[in-house]
């Protein structure tokens, strides 16, 4: 979310989001307490149709016939995210992704502005660990209009040099308030040193330094080379009919060269203890994250890792939560996520405290996970966390995006129809014995990455005393290029991160 | 998060391309109609249904019209810290119960609280309905927090404050600019409101507000989705019906007095990485006539990358990383706003004279027809895509009751954009942005700020924005 955007919505959502929720009531209850309703039977779920079909170039369609509304999405994935991009050129699938639609072989800028907006619609780019994404949202009778920008920008970006230094510059003020968000620093220091020299680590925005160097021809390269047929995905969702929209996608991407695919580098990291402070000694709170490399989508174990993430952090009810929040209330939220990628990608769990219970959140959130790996899960838990996952199942295919999402990871990760129509069961089947297994294989409480962010001499001590000794890092010499995070020189002063006069 | 550096999509246009104004015409579609069907007990509480069977969901909204502009003076924050209670037990409910049971059965649930009013909500595998609304019905009926809970409920919404307000860059931007566009309505404090007056909060404030707010005669019970409407207005009237009608509703919230000069703040701020420049306009209350035109300048002013304050500001001049142009429609009257955030080496002064003559531009050249069928189009397709779930259906509804007082403005909203002309749109700007209806807010990084001050001042806390205001 942009700044501004988190300042306007903080406005209208601002005090509520996020339900207390904590466990003993001391008064004493009416001694009749009425039985609560009991549910009518379930409904069956089914996952809604779709149809599919796959170009000469290798692009596969997907189409999902939603009718309630008349709006329509279309969502193309293509393998063109930050992983492909060398480590001196952070950024640079960014860059690409949003210098996309800033200028064509047929429309300017501004032009592209124009054409998307007069309609209504929105027309986004954007590049994440694996995937580029363009997608565009429009109502259901403009379904020429996107097909035409949606592979306009695909296929025939210019990346004019005047857009790049424009984009540049909003890229350097952004980096500016990056480094100036506790939490941002938190979760870019703990993803950049948990994977090594991966670059799923590096930082997707890339830094002052990265930024600056790139060019327009690194760019274009990149598109060339990542912005292929093969390996991509075009999911047209809402109301529209198959027949019409395959045959109107063809006519738009069937000229589409194909191109060579390139592999994903293996993720290979041993779990070791490291504790890492990036010290602002202005911060009120701190930004805690703890964790280790994770497990990749295709690994056996994905079901039980859900489950897993269900019990731990992933959900309001989840332990990190209860223990964090609602017994003691040092935190508004804490949570956990397994990402999932090719490769293996991160396992994470983090809150954030004020600056004085930094140390005893922090164990709190180390005693939670030790916990879990030491007992065996309660067996009415156990079965509360799977109906969660299951159970949700159905409101997260209530909209067309949220179906297209589903079809569209399903589909890169090498799955079909059959994975999303046992996706319930699948989980369903998951059993204490196996959460208890994985726990004590993949998760390493003691051997975790520490990465904090906040103000390091009022915890220092504790810390020490608690956990031994720790890297400090000061704010102002972060860098996410660096392996160690360190910058090797200080940032240079003329650039645009430290605006002051 | 992903797009964190890049500009807005909100953000803005100006016409003129290499071809000329480019226009679409009119979108051949029209959002779906919202059909309900209204009821209301006999202890006053208002029902509301709308029928959507195409997944087996259900969603049960809460809407309670009371919100922070009800707060007694020293108890900012008070309505959104009781909100939070809301989930620690009832007569019937233990303090885990409310949401261990939701989150068993896969279901989303949460509850926010505004200036206006405070809103609870579940979205659920449609089997469950009876059982929500009996949850729901239990806490209108009863509260039953513990101290211990209380004090620990307390701590976390002051975390919450740190989080969202304190921590984060520009997190105190708003709760400035707020407190100098009004001086007497409570729409001066954000809803999270101060650690102060969050500290002087008691239990046995908690039980007033329950007695004084909580009540069926200010609540409004919206369901929509999978459900069979006669069975479940027999279980509403089953679990509800006997709950005891409230006093009548205090509501006395003080007015805010006409603004007759411009007020001018500049604020220094660790937390405000680049300067921001506001200004803020006094406007009409939700439902007034007036508002259509409004909303229709500001998405000519914001929405896109051809919107006017995007394509000057942010494209052209590239003075800001971000520029718009908003409204904050509230129940008493809100906020016209413009901002920017600057980039670079640009001077908050470069920023205010861009802005200034946009608001000029409105008030004197008539919007073109392109730029008012392209906002148009855009408050059309808004609609279309903002009513997907049951959710933001329920949403929809429940806005339209309780706030706009007639559940069937959901509906017909729409039409009155449609009709906006230029002249509105003039009319609007001339009456709305008087210079002397303007407060203007510079935010300034900490390390922006002169140093020592003729008389020396005590130095404010690290994350207090130390404000100067100047006549």
């Amino acid at each position: 979310m942009t700044p501004i955007r988190t300042a306007v919505t903080a406005l209208a959502l601002l005090a509520g989001i996020s339900p207390a929720l904590a466990q003993t009531t001391q008064e004493p209850k009416p001694a009749m307490k009425q039985t609560p309703p009991p549910p009518k039977p379930a409904q069956e779920i089914h996952f809604p149709a779709f149809e599919e079909k796959a170009l000469p170039n290798g692009l596969r369609l997907v189409v999902i016939e939603q009718h309630e509304t008349p709006s329509l999405s279309l969502q193309l994935l293509v393998p063109a995210g930050k992983v492909y991009a060398p480590a001196a050129k952070a950024g640079l699938a960014d860059a690409t992704a949003a210098l996309m639609r800033e200028g064509t072989q047929t429309r300017s800028s501004q032009q592209i502005a124009e054409a998307i907006d007069a309609v209504g619609g929105t027309l986004d780019t954007a590049a994440g660990l694996e995937s580029g994404f363009v997608s565009v949202l429009v109502t259901s009778d403009q379904l020429d209009l996107g097909l035409d920008l949606l592979s306009d920008v695909v296929l025939r970006p210019t990346f004019p040099a005047e857009e790049l230094d424009r984009w540049r510059g909003q890229t350097l003020s952004g980096l500016a308030i990056q480094q100036s968000d506790p939490g941002y620093l938190a979760t870019a220091g703990f993803q950049r040193l948990v994977l090594g020299d991966h670059p799923y680590g590096m930082p997707s925005s890339g830094t002052v330094e990265s930024i600056q160097k790139l060019t327009r021809d690194d760019l274009a390269a990149f598109h060339q080379r990542r912005y292929i047929p093969n390996g991509s995905i075009l999911a047209m969702v809402g109301d529209v009919k198959a027949l019409e929209a395959f045959a109107k996608a063809e006519r738009a991407f069937g000229a589409w060269k194909k191109g060579e695919e390139a592999p994903i580098p293996e993720v290979k990291v041993t779990p070791k203890r490291r504790i890492v402070v990036i010290d602002k000694p202005d911060a009120v709170q701190t930004e805690i994250r703890v964790g280790e490399i994770g497990l990749a989508f295709r690994d056996p174990d994905h079901a039980t890792s859900e489950v897993y993430d269900a019990i731990l952090g992933a959900t309001p009810s989840s332990r990190l939560f209860e223990e964090v929040r609602q017994k003691r209330g040092l935190s508004y939220g804490a949570n956990s996520e397994f990402r999932l990628a090719m490769q293996p990608g991160w396992f994470l769990a983090g809150t954030n405290t004020k600056t004085e219970s930094t140390v005893e959140a922090l164990g709190v959130v180390l005693d939670v996970l030790r916990d879990l790996n030491a007992r065996p899960v309660p067996a009415l838990e156990l079965a509360q966390r799977k109906t969660y996952i299951t159970g949700a199942f159905p409101l997260e295919i209530e909209t067309p995006d949220g179906i297209a999402g589903k079809v569209l990871e399903a589909l890169k990760f090498g799955y079909g129809k059959e994975y999303l129509e046992t996706y319930r069961s699948r989980l369903d089947a998951v059993t204490a014995e196996q959460v208890a297994s994985f726990a004590s294989r993949r998760i390493h409480p003691d051997q975790m990455l520490i990465v904090l962010a906040g103000n390091a001499k009022a915890f220092a001590k504790d810390l020490e005393a608690k956990l031994g000794p720790f890297e400090t890092i000061p704010v102002s010499e972060v860098d996410l290029l660096q392996p160690d995070l360190r910058a090797k020189t200080p940032v240079t002063p003329e650039t645009p991160a430290k605006t002051d006069k | 998060m992903l797009n964190r550096t890049l500009p807005p999509a909100l953000a803005v246009g100006l016409l003129l391309t290499a071809h000329g104004a480019v226009s679409a015409g009119t979108l051949k579609v029209a959002p779906p109609e919202i059909k309900v069907r209204e009821h209301q007990l006999a202890n006053g509480l208002k029902v509301i249904l709308h029928e959507d069977h195409s997944v087996p969901v259900a969603n049960v909204q809460v809407w309670y019209h009371v919100g922070s502009k009800d707060e007694r003076p020293g108890r900012s924050g008070f309505a959104h810290l009781f909100e939070h209670l809301m989930f620690k037990g009832s007569a019937n409910v233990g303090s885990e119960e409310h949401k261990a049971f939701l989150s068993s059965i896969g279901g989303r649930y949460n509850a926010t609280t505004d200036f206006d009013r405070t809103l609870y909500f579940e979205t659920f595998p449609s089997n469950y309905l009876e059982r929500v609304l009996w949850l729901e019905a239990d806490r209108m009926r009863s509260l039953n927090v513990s101290e211990e809970n209380f004090l620990s409920e307390r701590d976390v919404v002051k975390e919450e404050r740190r989080q969202r307000i304190e921590s984060p860059p520009f997190g105190r931007l708003f709760e400035v600019v707020l407190d100098k566009t009004f001086t007497t309505h409570p729409y001066r404090i954000l809803p999270i409101g101060s650690m102060a007056d969050l500290d002087a909060a008691t239990i046995a404030d908690v039980r007033e507000f329950h007695t004084t707010y909580y009540v069926p005669n200010n609540a409004t019970l919206v369901v929509a989705g999978d459900f069979e409407p006669e069975e479940t207005l027999r279980w509403i009237e089953t679990w509800y019906g006997s709950i005891p009608t409230g006093k009548p509703i205090p509501r006395n919230v003080p007015k805010e007095p006409v603004q007759t000069a411009e007020r001018r703040t500049v604020a220094y701020d660790a937390n405000t990485p680049l300067p921001a420049v506001i200004f803020t306009y006094h406007m009409p209350e939700a439902g007034h006539p007036d508002l259509y035109a409004l909303e229709v300048a500001a998405n000519i002013l914001s929405n896109g990358q051809s919107s006017r304050l995007y394509r000057k500001m942010v494209y052209d001049q590239q003075i800001a990383l971000q520029a718009g142009g908003q409204t904050i429609v509230l129940e008493d009257p809100g906020v016209f706003f413009f901002f920017a955030i600057l980039q670079g080496d640009h001077t908050v002064e470069e920023a205010e004279t861009a802005l200034q003559e946009e608001v000029q531009r409105l008030q004197t050249t008539p919007v073109s027809l392109p730029e008012l069928e392209k906002a148009k189009n855009q408050l059309i397709s808004q609609e279309v895509f903002q009513r997907q779930t049951v959710q933001d259906k329920g949403e929809a509804i429940g806005y339209a009751s309780v706030i706009l007082g007639d559940v069937s403005r959901v509906n017909k909203e729409l039409a009155q954009f449609q009709k906006v002309t230029a002249d509105d749109v003039l009319r609007v700007a001339q009456t709305y942005f008087k210079p002397a209806s303007r407060t203007v807010v510079h935010m300034l990084p900490a390390a922006l700020k002169p140093a020592e001050p003729a008389t020396p001042a005590p130095a404010p806390p690290a994350n207090e924005p130390k404000t100067e205001t100047q006549p």
